[in-house]
C-alpha cells in the first residue's frame, strides 16, 4: 500500500517529464517551420521590392497551414512601400532596404503548467522573427 | 530508501535529458539563424558594384559599401541573439571579381562570408562545451 501511494505522488510528476519532452519538440518544430516560412516570404519581396499584400496573404496561409496558427493571431509588420536596388548602402537604412517581423503566438512552454502552480496566462509567449534585406528590384 | 534513491536517479536522469534537448535545439535553430544572416551578408554585400568599372565592361565589387552593409546586419543580429559581455559575432568577408582575377579563370564574381560566433557555453550541461559557432555562405552572380 505504501509503494502505491509513492507511486501515485511520483508518476505525475514523471510524467510531466515526457509531456515537457514532446512538447519541446513540438515548439521547436513550430519555430523551425516559421523560418522557412519567413524565409521563403523574404526571398520573394527581394525580388518585388516589398513586402506585398499578396506576400503577406500567402505568408499568413502557409503559416496558418503548416503551424495552425489562426491567421488572425499571426503579426506581421514589414515594409509595404517599393524600395528599389541602390548602389550603396543608407545609413538612414530606409533605402533600398525592406524591413519585416513576423511575431507567432506559442500557446505552451511548460507542460503540466497548472499542477507546478504557472498559470495559463504566463504559460505562453510571443516567437518573432525580424530582420533586414536589401531589395533587389530595379526600377521599372 | 531504496525507493527514494531511484526516484532521485530517475529525476536527475530526465532533468539532464530535458536540459539536453532544450539546449541542443537552441544550438540548432542559431545554426539556421546564423546562415540565413551569411546568406543575406553575401547577397547584400554583392549588390554593390563599381559602376565606372562596370561601364568598362568588368564587375567589381564595391567592398566598403558591402562592408558597411555587413556591419548593419552584425548589428541587428547582436541585438537579436542579445549578446552578453565577452560575447560577440564577427564577420569575414571575401571577395572574388575582376579586379583578383575572376575574369581570368572564368569564374563568376561571387561574395562570400564567413559569420563566426562565440559565446559563453551554448550548453548547461557540464560535460557538454560549445563556444564558437561558424557559418557560411557565398553568393555568386551568374551571367549578370
Amino acid at each position: 500500500m505504501k509503494q502505491l501511494i509513492v507511486l501515485a505522488a511520483v508518476l505525475p510528476l514523471m510524467l510531466i517529464f515526457m509531456a515537457q519532452f514532446t512538447l519541446e519538440q513540438k515548439n521547436s518544430a513550430v519555430i523551425n517551420a516559421l523560418q522557412q516560412q519567413v524565409y521563403t516570404a523574404k526571398e520573394e519581396a527581394k525580388q518585388q521590392g516589398c513586402f506585398t499584400p499578396s506576400i503577406i496573404e500567402q505568408l499568413r496561409k502557409d503559416i496558418n497551414m503548416k503551424l495552425g496558427v489562426p491567421e488572425q493571431d499571426i503579426i506581421i509588420i514589414a515594409t509595404e512601400t517599393p524600395q528599389y536596388r541602390i548602389n550603396y548602402f543608407d545609413p538612414s537604412k530606409e533605402r533600398g532596404m525592406i524591413h519585416y517581423s513576423v511575431s507567432v503566438p506559442i500557446e505552451k512552454i511548460v507542460a503540466g503548467g497548472k499542477l507546478i502552480g504557472i498559470p495559463a496566462e504566463r504559460n505562453k509567449g510571443v516567437y518573432t522573427i525580424e530582420g533586414t534585406t536589401a531589395s533587389e528590384k530595379l526600377p521599372d | 530508501m531504496k525507493v527514494f534513491i531511484i526516484f532521485i536517479a530517475l529525476l536527475i536522469a530526465n532533468i539532464t535529458f530535458i536540459s539536453y534537448q532544450g539546449d541542443l535545439n537552441r544550438y540548432v535553430r542559431l545554426q539556421t539563424y546564423l546562415k540565413a544572416v551569411a546568406e543575406e551578408a553575401a547577397a547584400g554585400a554583392a549588390l554593390y558594384y563599381d559602376e565606372v568599372s562596370y561601364s568598362r565592361g568588368s564587375m567589381i565589387i564595391n567592398k566598403e559599401e558591402g562592408e558597411k552593409y555587413i556591419k548593419h546586419l552584425l548589428i541587428r543580429a547582436g541585438q537579436t541573439l542579445d549578446l552578453r559581455e565577452g560575447e560577440n559575432l564577427t564577420a569575414e568577408m571575401e571577395v572574388l571579381d575582376d579586379s583578383n582575377g575572376a575574369a581570368d579563370t572564368g569564374a563568376s564574381p561571387a561574395v562570400t562570408v564567413t559569420l563566426s560566433l562565440t559565446v559563453t557555453d551554448l550548453f548547461r550541461l557540464p560535460f557538454l562545451t560549445k563556444e564558437q559557432v561558424v557559418r557560411s555562405a557565398k553568393y555568386e552572380l551568374a551571367d549578370y
